[in-house]
């Protein structure tokens, strides 16, 4: 867990993971963009992949699936979910599966840098 | 006893019989003076009884002093009914006739001159001997009764159609009967034919007669008549003919032969000889009721209520001719009986309907069967208020339970309903009330169909929403992330270039813009995505929400305001909340907030539709305001939509709740299904209950009540 600052992000939409890289840059994090949840449980690397924003409407398998699979994998890694309409029973679900917290989209990018900030820099420094 | 006697007898109670049913039955002036024509015959007849028991001249002649009253006015209440029936009014004549009567019975109590003794005519009985004043009275007797049958001829070559063949049957039956009673003149004169026989014709004429007018509505005078008159012809055959052939041949193996033949074959020659009669005498009538019993077996075909119900008093006015034909159903929801289909030569106006406390209907449940005005109680007659004019009343029953009822007018040719037209309207009503029952079923499972075919429309366009809504979304993504990036980069290069930044004015002018469109970006981003979420929402509707939860009316009511600002296309809607109480409620969330919709949907639409109605004057006065006000009471919440729109014709206020029901012409319009969505949400799902108060012109106030407690059989 030498690199603790990359990412894994997994939405289905090819320009929002591109964004997403692209603004994780700007704070010097590096990170690792998926389009499904298959290719996210297949690059997914426990020993460097700490944290994964994580789309939860994805075509074929669902980001439920793929963060129980993730949980399954790495019982610590840090899920963020990415929500479209963020209902309480999904969220609470989430929540339940492990999930740490949520964003929503459309995503707002000063509400992305402060779950960045709360989780990636200041829980990584409380851990 | 003698024939004469017994004869006498059965006339006198035969004339009693008539007279108190007539005095009972009547209803027209006409029927007072038969019935006194009928007191008149029958006081003759019982006289003429006692004549023939008397054992001496003297009682004898007494006797016929006073029954010759009862001749004397016989044929002037005669010269009465005719006058009645005839509907002449000669004043002086029948003041005269009454005149004449009153002073022949007084000379007959009186004077020898009128009777002056007796004699012993056919063995046993005394006849009184005629005086002088005898033969006046006779002559004058037989002018009136002349005078009446002139009376009754003219008035039939005047008449037409059934009218004329009424008076032609009515003047056979008097022509007959006066013959027959005439003869009892002739053994006063000392002439010994045909008495006493002639009297049969008498009883036989008064009871034709008599009960054929009393009975006008019920018997056709002809049909009764010609019935009578085979019958009679018949049997004076049957029974005359070896009465003759035994008197002549004086051998009674003959007459008895005769008798057995003929008694048999006269039964079936009487029926073929009576249907052959009937179809003559009944041919336009069978023609119509022809037509009904195939309407009638037409009916179940049509399913749809409305068209049937046109469809029946279309035929029954087309076919029988009458004044109006009028259908009244039930209508549970107003306990009372409305007209639903009218066909009238004069229109009626107006909602017309009878309640199930109307003396009227209370007495068709009684009564079950066709009835004629006649028939209905007096007391129930002067309560009545319709406009027009009852003859035939045909209720419809099914299955013992009461649907509806069928009214109709007069036959235009003024004839009466007879049994036989009461007997198809029976076979009509019967067919009808099978008919609507059927088209209440197929409108029913219509009904039902709509509602699942309403349920899917709704899943469908829930699908549909739900992937637009996605694809949208993800767009907003991209300008959520574009404009983000475009601020983050405008506020890292003021950061690091703050120096350069602020020694140019114009560069700082041109980042601060940049700053503020991107601000203006996300924003409106965000606004766009509330309402994708309020069109997702709106579309779950009939998704598994099964959530009750307490939430404000003010938050449910703002996601409408978005929705309902894009829909219409304005910054402000026109809204007051009106918060009396809390307005906390407790219901599914989606469900509130898609009623809320729909409710103040349709009151902004009317609001736009109200100044299509108005001037340019009251256009510049007029305010739209639409308002919500919530109260709580301890059971419930009450939640007001109020505006002061165009409001709701009476017409259509029973079918606004209906599925695919809509008055709004614009192509913004939904299917129909919002105000029928809104009752099965708070009805069905809240167990709650809505409806509404409107007035054409000036606006509409929907009410939703709902429970502050889940109930169970929720959604």
């Amino acid at each position: 867990m030498n690199d603790a600052k990359h990412v894994l992000l997994v939405d289905d939409e090819e320009e929002i993971v591109a964004y997403m890289e692209n603004f994780l840059k700007r704070f010097k994090i590096s990170s690792t963009k998926v389009t499904s949840g298959e290719e996210a449980l297949a690059v997914y690397d426990p020993k460097t992949m700490q944290f994964v924003f994580l789309d939860l409407h994805m075509k074929t398998i669902d980001g439920f699936t793929v963060l129980r699979k993730l949980k399954d994998i790495n019982p610590d890694v840090k899920v963020i979910i990415i929500a479209g309409s963020p209902d309480k029973d999904s969220m609470d679900k989430a929540r339940a599966m492990g999930a740490i917290d949520y964003i929503t989209k459309p995503i707002d990018l000063s509400d992305f840098k402060n779950k960045i900030f709360k989780y990636i820099f200041e829980g990584q420094g409380s851990k | 006893m003698s024939y004469f006697a017994i004869e006498s007898f059965v006339l006198g109670f035969a004339c009693a019989i008539l007279t108190v049913i007539i005095f009972y039955n009547r209803t027209r002036f006409l029927h007072t003076v038969w019935a006194l024509f009928n007191i008149s015959v029958g006081f003759w007849a019982f006289g003429a009884l006692i004549v023939t028991l008397c054992k001496d001249p003297y009682s004898a002649l007494m006797t016929w002093r006073i029954t010759e009253i009862g001749v004397a006015f016989l044929a002037v209440f005669f010269f009465h009914v005719t006058c009645e029936l005839c509907e002449l009014y000669p004043k002086k004549l029948l003041t005269a006739a009454y005149a004449q009567a009153i002073v022949f019975s007084i000379l007959s109590l009186t004077s020898n001159n009128f009777f002056s003794g007796t004699k012993i005519v056919y063995g046993s009985i005394y006849y009184a001997v005629p005086g002088l004043y005898f033969y006046a009275f006779f002559v004058i007797w037989m002018a009136l009764v002349g005078l009446s049958q002139y009376f009754l001829f003219t008035t039939y070559i005047k008449s037409q159609g059934f009218q004329q063949k009424q008076l032609l049957y009515f003047i056979a039956a008097t022509v007959a009967g006066f013959s027959g009673g005439a003869t009892n003149f002739f053994p006063h004169f000392g002439l010994k034919i045909v008495y006493p026989i002639g009297n049969t014709t008498i009883i036989l004429y008064c009871v034709i007669v008599t009960y054929a007018i009393l009975k006008y509505h019920l018997l056709d005078l002809k049909v009764a008549v010609t019935r009578v008159g085979i019958f009679l012809t018949l049997y004076a055959l049957v029974l005359g003919i070896p009465f003759y052939v035994g008197f002549k041949t004086d051998s009674w193996i003959w007459s008895t032969t005769f008798a057995v033949c003929l008694a048999t074959l006269g039964p079936l020659i009487y029926r073929s000889l009576r249907l052959k009669a009937e179809d003559l005498l009944l041919s336009e009538q069978r023609r119509y009721q022809k037509i009904l019993i195939q309407a009638a077996s037409g009916m179940t075909k049509e399913h749809n209520l409305e068209r049937l119900l046109e469809l029946i008093v279309r035929i029954v006015k087309k076919a029988v001719k009458m004044e109006y034909a009028a259908i009244f159903l039930e209508d549970n929801g107003i306990e009372a009986y409305r007209l639903r289909a009218v066909r009238s030569d004069t229109p009626l106006e107006g909602e017309i309907i009878f309640k199930y406390s109307d003396p009227l209907i209370q007495f068709m449940k009684i009564h079950k069967e066709p009835f004629l005005f006649e028939e209905i109680p007096p007391e129930i007659r002067k309560s009545m208020n319709f406009p027009l004019n009852i003859s035939l009343f045909v209720p419809s029953f099914y299955d013992d339970s009461s649907i509806g009822f069928m009214m109709l007018g007069n036959k235009l040719n003024k004839k009466a309903y007879s049994i036989d037209d009461i007997n198809v309207f029976k076979i009509l009503s019967r067919q009808t009330s099978m008919s609507i029952e059927n088209c209440i079923f197929v409108e029913e499972f219509k009904k039902a169909q709509e509602r699942v075919f309403a349920a899917e429309k709704l899943a469908s366009i829930g699908g549909l929403a739900e992937g637009v809504a996605h694809q949208i979304n993800n767009r907003l993504n991209h300008f959520s992330m574009v404009s983000g990036e475009l601020k983050f980069e405008v506020d890292s290069f003021l950061e690091s270039h703050a120096n350069l930044v602020e020694q140019n004015p114009e560069l700082k002018k041109t980042f601060e813009y940049f700053i503020k469109i991107s601000e203006s970006l996300i924003s409106n981003v965000k606004r766009t995505d509330g309402i994708v979420k309020g069109i997702l929402n709106y579309a779950k509707v009939e998704a598994k929400e099964t959530l009750y939860s307490n939430f404000f009316l003010q938050e449910v009511i703002d996601l409408s305001l978005d929705l309902l600002r894009i829909k219409h296309g304005i910054q402000d809607f026109p809204l007051e909340l009106d918060k009396q109480s809390s307005d906390l409620i407790f219901g599914v969330k989606s469900q509130i907030m898609e009623s809320v919709y729909n409710l103040l949907d349709n009151a902004y639409e009317a609001t736009l539709d109200k100044i299509n109605i108005l001037t340019s004057e009251e256009i510049s006065r007029y305010i739209p305001k639409i308002n919500v006000s919530v109260s709580q009471k301890p059971e419930r919440c009450v939640i007001q939509f109020s505006d002061n729109g165009i409001g709701i014709k009476q017409a259509d206020q029973h079918k606004i709740f209906a599925p695919f029901f809509t008055t709004k012409a614009s192509s913004k319009s939904g299917a129909g299904i919002g105000m029928y969505v809104v009752k099965r949400m708070v009805e069905e799902n809240h167990k709650g209950k809505i409806w509404f108060e409107s007035e054409y012109g000036k606006g509409t106030t929907v009410t939703v009540e709902l429970p502050k407690k889940y109930s169970a059989g929720g959604i």
